[in-house]
């Protein structure tokens, strides 16, 4: 009820903003100091206002002023046929009037008409197109997102110069009016994954967007999973890629990021330089990435429960060693097993927020010296220290960042159940986790794709990448409206010997 | 109050082919790890025998419920509603879903105590109830969907188990089995009998029929559940038989589990401890089924939320584990359930096929 | 609603997490454990618990206790230690010969009862007092796992037939077998197989000195590897020579009412040591001969102390069980000392070393 009532305060609010009329506007603006208005008499008094700081100020000089200022015009649509700039337009809507001054255009009153023109004269500050951080690739294109959404766009089309790629722009946002533009191919894509994806965006209520990370949690499947339910990509060439393969993707303005859908959970571990290298190379480095994964989630709390349980199922060529290296720490190996994550958590945390040189030294000095010391001190065994550090290092080869995040994350939950209940405290906790991967969707398709439901089709690009002539159907998950990406028999041509 | 469901949103159906899992995953649980016992007791090196029969009898009453299914287009409780009227089918409706409910809570009982003898002796039963009820519960609102992956995934995930066979190669002997055939044929039936239990669950196919894509065309699907699992059985059995000598065998109360004691790799010693944690997914498929059969019944039958019924069953199953203490007691249910599920086998299920073929199978000729 | 169940459940994990726990270096593993008698009523317990160096040595710490059963011994050796005994690493059940020929199965049934134990640990029979044994010092590792090493080295090396706690229990409760397991003695500061015990039932009777432990294992496994045979030559020559391959085949004929046995037995060896000087066809034909021979009277020697004895370590029981309709155990036990059983032993020397 509360929230009803709020949202017809707002909607009230709007209302009146619409009955504003071209002076109240005028003398709102004038509160701010890089609001300016300048009086240019020629012939008829007109009079320009801009925001100097969207107006790009050597435009203005070069491109509107001195063809206003040149003769004398009888009306606005005269000077519209003068000005060598093809944005612009001539209103009376007071709607459309304040949202073109606050992105960069300036207005021409002719006296104190209601009606006049805009001309855009934006100053277009962004980041060059630089190379991907996140997901650097050895081979491969070298271009990364940046924040501007033309830019990003840009980078999109010229690599799929075709009619049917669409793009849909929405607005989100009450304050930032953040632009989301959302990139679909026509004949490809199924209008059912658009659709859901521009429904959920449409419906979201919020007043400011700083980052498409914003959007992504405002439109996952499920709101408390700690897996993210979508890929963001900083790689054109990635975006590309899953649009041809039928998925929807979406750009945020501002936001240097891709956001792809439906994903799956396979897909957090392929990296994109998967698709550069031999499917054989590229098949194996997938595998190892995903033993990588069961190894971090699952080693250290496997350590807890054989030294404080099943001490049975040590070999017994090990026992001896097991035994050395825990005989003077006075802590359990739980309490053990924590104080070496949360100094790896500590460590990572550290290196992220300081500058990369100093985060390098503060990594290799903190784990050199605080694992010696620990070591040395008695706090820690160093079979547990190698063991939580190639857990940390294997969390790392996740090639989606924020999975990576997940990963480290729910080895806590399975690390106290192994204290509590042994092995069968890690299996229960594995089939939680399989549960919510089970329940958890994407876009309302099956998160868990091709595992569950069992689709032997799409296993050709998960745990292993075959070869490109296998490739030849959209993956079932995307319900591709066209599922055929090339003719599989003339790709699989093979030549009869010397011929 | 709802309407009896006869028809399934399509959007809730799964693929046909998952039936397969769905037969099997259910029939592969906790009996397993110990249902040699009570079969090499009556026929020794011939127990592979009555796994064969008990096995075929299944697929027969698996090609009867098809064909019950066939007739009544719809589960097990619209089918009693249409051939027996509100009230008599109620009563069979309530029975049934008994039935699935118990197999629930016995298997998780008797998973129970395995954990309690080999792993934790002073395990809080009801803790860990509790915490399979909270999985249970946050799986099967998930919906049908969901309970399919568990069976699905709680049969290939733990598949890797099989190899550990191998791994006893070192101590069988394969003579052991030998002569074939050397018991009287009232022995080897009497033990199929024992043996039909360890098949027990695939009657939940009655509940969720409705659900699959193109039922009537599954069929084959089911069937290769079924037989997956006979040579499942088979194997185990088998292996059991070349590895223990028959005195010793009858010694042991988990077979399969004293196996896995003699297995050493090289990274780790007693694979039995692995063995029982990883059933942990093997049993999952199991009581999720059962409970979801018996919480869908209640739903078809007193026409209430399903959520309220399987938090009624998941609170009552809390209760029977707490109050089920000793193994004596346990063996007593199983015992009580193997006789109660040969008869409902043996004696409804034709029972059922026959009036069904009368009361609306001819009917529908008719049209 | 979901948030407090699951605070509520971890509150109910915290209080009832409380499971024993067995953490690896706060237990003390028994990796041995050994019988003697003292009296009708109680046993001499020894335990052998290995002492963990921080210079990757180990050594030994015995413990010794009198009980009329084990647990109570485990519980008044608890009482007099700062950590608990747990025997999941057991590696060596050891029993004094006196002990085993009273039967093994009323001081064995803890160790089958007992979840934690493995069925791989080594059961062996000593003539010496068990606990003087257990205490002795041999290696830098702790004596169990020295004793474990010890035969397990043997089993690989093909001198003593594969033997533990699973097949000794295979063979007691086998109804056409009977189990055997290794005597270990001490030696020069050494632990040594110096035979194997033979049982009847759960009782020992009778034992095989060290010398026809080949002979014994080609005759009771079915399939045998390595191991090093030395026969004389007529000649008095001494020939060594290595296993690479046995077969042991048993066929039995006139299954219901009498059977008569025939063991066969192939051999295929190489030539590792030779004390004459050339290997020519004449003498690898004697060679082989005599290595024939001397197997086949061992053979026939140690069957027919079985039958003496009737003890059938071999198995001939099963072999007729499992091709015979009408088995009956009683039966088979009054047939089978007068069973007529013959030895059949056929060498191929297939290589001679890099010298002729």
């Amino acid at each position: 009820m509360k929230f009803l009532k709020r949202f017809q305060k707002s909607n009230q609010k709007q209302q009146s903003e619409v009955d504003q009329t071209l002076p109240d506007l005028i003398k709102q603006f004038e509160g701010s100091k890089d609001f300016k208005q300048s009086n240019i008499i020629v012939g008829q008094p007109m009079t320009l206002y801009y925001f100097s700081s969207l107006v790009d100020d050597a435009a203005l000089q070069r491109d509107v002023l001195p063809y206003i200022q040149k003769k004398e015009f009888q009306n606005l649509e005269e000077i519209k046929n003068t000005i060598p700039i093809e944005a612009s337009e001539i209103t009376n809507d007071i709607r459309t009037i304040q949202n073109k001054i606050l992105t960069g255009y300036c207005m021409l009153q002719l006296k104190h008409n209601e009606t006049v023109l805009l001309i855009k004269v934006k100053k277009e500050k962004s980041r060059k197109v630089s190379i991907p951080e996140v997901e650097f690739t050895v081979v491969g294109p070298k271009e990364a997102f940046v924040e501007s959404l033309d830019t990003n766009l840009n980078l999109i089309r010229k690599r799929l110069p075709i009619p049917e790629l669409r793009v849909d722009e929405l607005t989100v946002g009450k304050l930032t009016k953040t632009k989301v533009a959302i990139l679909s191919i026509e004949g490809i894509t199924n209008e059912e994954n658009l659709n859901t994806l521009k429904q959920r965006i449409e419906d979201i209520e919020i007043d400011s967007i700083i980052d498409s990370s914003y959007i992504v949690q405002l439109i996952s499947d499920n709101h408390h999973s700690p897996f993210p339910q979508l890929v963001d990509t900083e790689r054109p060439d990635r975006v590309v890629a899953v649009l041809s393969e039928g998925k929807v993707a979406f750009l945020v303005d501002g936001a240097p990021h891709g956001i792809i859908g439906p994903t799956t959970l396979v897909e957090f571990f392929s990296a994109f330089e998967d698709y550069f290298l031999n499917w054989i190379v590229a098949s194996i480095f997938r595998l190892i990435r995903l033993f990588a994964v069961m190894f971090s989630i699952l080693v250290t709390p496997i350590y807890v429960a054989v030294l404080t349980y099943h001490y049975e199922m040590i070999p017994k060529d090990l026992l001896g060693v097991l035994v050395t290296s825990r005989r003077e720490i006075p802590l359990p190996p739980i309490l053990e097993a924590i104080f070496l994550e949360l100094a790896i958590e500590l460590l990572r945390e550290a290196g992220a927020r300081l500058p990369t040189k100093v985060g390098q030294t503060i990594g290799i000095v903190g784990g050199i010296v605080i694992g010696t010391a620990s070591v040395e001190a008695g706090l820690t065994s160093n079979v547990l220290l190698i063991i939580v550090a190639l857990a940390a290092l294997a969390s790392f080869t996740t090639p989606v960042y924020k999975m990576g995040n997940t990963i480290r994350l729910i080895r806590f939950p399975f690390l106290f159940m192994a204290h509590f209940w042994g092995l069968l405290g890690v299996s229960i906790s594995f089939c939680f986790v399989m549960a919510h991967l089970l329940r958890l969707t994407s876009l309302g398709r099956p998160f868990l794709e091709p595992i569950f439901p069992p689709r032997v089709n799409d296993l050709k690009d998960a745990f292993v990448r075959l070869p490109w002539s296998f490739q030849s159907k959209r993956p079932i998950e995307t319900q591709a409206q066209d599922t055929i990406r090339f003719n599989q028999k003339k790709a699989k041509q093979k030549k009869e010997i010397d011929e | 109050m709802k309407e009896l469901q006869r028809q399934i949103n399509p959007k809730y159906k799964v693929s046909g082919s998952l039936a397969f899992f769905l037969i099997c995953s259910i029939q592969i649980g906790v009996g397993v790890l110990g249902f040699q016992t009570s079969i090499v007791e009556r026929v020794g090196n011939d127990s592979w025998i009555p796994v064969l029969l008990a096995g075929l009898m299944i697929h027969f009453l698996i090609w009867m419920i098809y064909k019950i299914l066939k007739f009544g287009n719809g589960d097990l409780i619209t089918i009693h509603y249409d051939v027996f009227g509100r009230w008599i089918g109620g009563l069979f409706s309530f029975v049934w879903i008994i039935y699935f409910w118990t197999i629930g809570v016995i298997v998780l009982r008797t998973y129970l105590q395995v954990i309690q003898v080999w792993m934790f002796q002073e395990i809080n039963i009801i803790v860990v109830t509790l915490i399979f009820s909270l999985l249970l519960y946050y799986l099967i609102t998930g919906g049908f969907r969901v309970v399919v992956g568990v069976c699905f995934l709680g049969t290939v995930i733990p598949s890797y188990l099989i190899f550990s066979l191998f791994y006893t190669m070192d101590y069988t002997n394969f003579k052991r089995l030998l002569p074939v055939w050397n018991h009287s044929t009232t022995d080897i039936l009497l033990a199929t009998q024992e043996m039909t239990f360890s098949f027990i669950g695939f009657t939940v196919l009655l509940m969720y029929y409705p659900y699959l894509k193109k039922a009537n065309k599954t069929k084959l699907w089911g069937h290769g559940g079924n037989f997956l699992t006979l040579c499942l059985y088979i194997i185990i059995m088998v292996f059991s038989l070349a590895y223990y000598t028959k005195g010793h065998l009858l010694r042991q109360k988990w077979p399969t589990l004293t196996m896995w004691k003699s297995i050493e790799l090289p990274f780790v010693e007693r694979f039995e401890y692995i063995g029982i944690s990883s059933w942990a997914l093997i049993i999952l498929p199991n009581i999720c089924l059962a409970f979801w059969a018996a919480s869908r019944g209640a739903r078809q039958l007193f026409r209430f939320s399903q959520r309220k019924a399987l938090i009624i069953m998941l609170s009552l199953n809390l209760l029977a584990n707490y109050l089920i203490k000793t193994q004596k007691e346990i063996e007593t249910i199983n015992k009580l359930l193997s006789q109660f599920a040969f008869y409902l086998f043996l004696i409804y299920i034709p029972f059922l096929f026959i009036f069904s073929y009368l009361r609306l199978g001819r009917r529908k000729q008719h049209d | 609603m979901i948030k407090k169940w699951i605070s509520l459940l971890l509150i109910l994990l915290l209080l009832t997490g409380c499971l024993k726990k067995n953490i690896l270096d706060d237990v003390r593993l028994v990796t041995a454990i050994g019988y003697d008698p003292i009296n009708t009523e109680e046993l001499k317990i020894t335990t052998v618990v290995p002492l963990f160096r921080s210079d990757q040595s180990t050594s030994s710490e015995t413990h010794t206790d009198i009980a009329n059963i084990t647990t109570e011994g485990n519980k008044k050796m608890d009482n007099m230690s700062s950590k608990p005994f747990v025997k999941g690493k057991l590696e060596v059940i050891l029993y004094n010969k006196k002990l085993a020929e009273k039967g093994l199965l009323p001081i064995i049934d803890l160790l089958v009862r007992d979840p934690s134990i493995g069925t791989r640990a080594f059961l062996a029979i000593s003539d010496e007092e068990v606990n003087q044994l257990l205490s002795g010092q041999y290696s830098s590792q702790d004596n169990g796992m020295y004793i474990a090493d010890m035969i397990n080295q043997n089993i690989e090396l093909g001198l003593t037939p594969k033997m533990n706690l699973h097949l000794w229990l295979n063979g007691f409760y086998a109804e056409g077998s009977d189990p055997y397991a290794p005597i270990i003695n001490t030696y020069n500061q050494n632990v040594k197989i110096t035979g194997i015990a033979l049982f009847k039932d759960d009782k020992m009777v009778s034992d095989l000195p060290s010398d026809s432990l080949f002979t014994f294992k080609t005759l009771v496994q079915p399939k045998t590897k390595r191991g090093i045979f030395t026969a004389e030559l007529d000649n008095k020559e001494v020939v060594a020579i290595y296993k690479v391959n046995g077969k042991r085949t048993i066929k039995v004929k006139n299954i219901e009412q009498s059977p008569t046995i025939k063991v066969d037995i192939k051999l295929y060896g190489i030539i590792k040591e030779f004390s004459g000087e050339v290997v020519n066809d004449k003498i690898m034909h004697q060679i082989e001969k005599s290595i024939e021979d001397k197997i086949k009277t061992q053979a026939s020697e140690m069957i027919s102390q079985f039958q003496e004895l009737n003890i059938d370590p071999v198995g001939f029981g099963e072999e007729i069980r499992s091709k015979s309709r009408s088995w009956n155990q009683q039966q088979w036990n009054d047939k089978y000392p007068d069973c007529e059983i013959t030895v059949n032993v056929d060498v191929t020397i297939t290589e001679t070393g890099i010298v002729n």
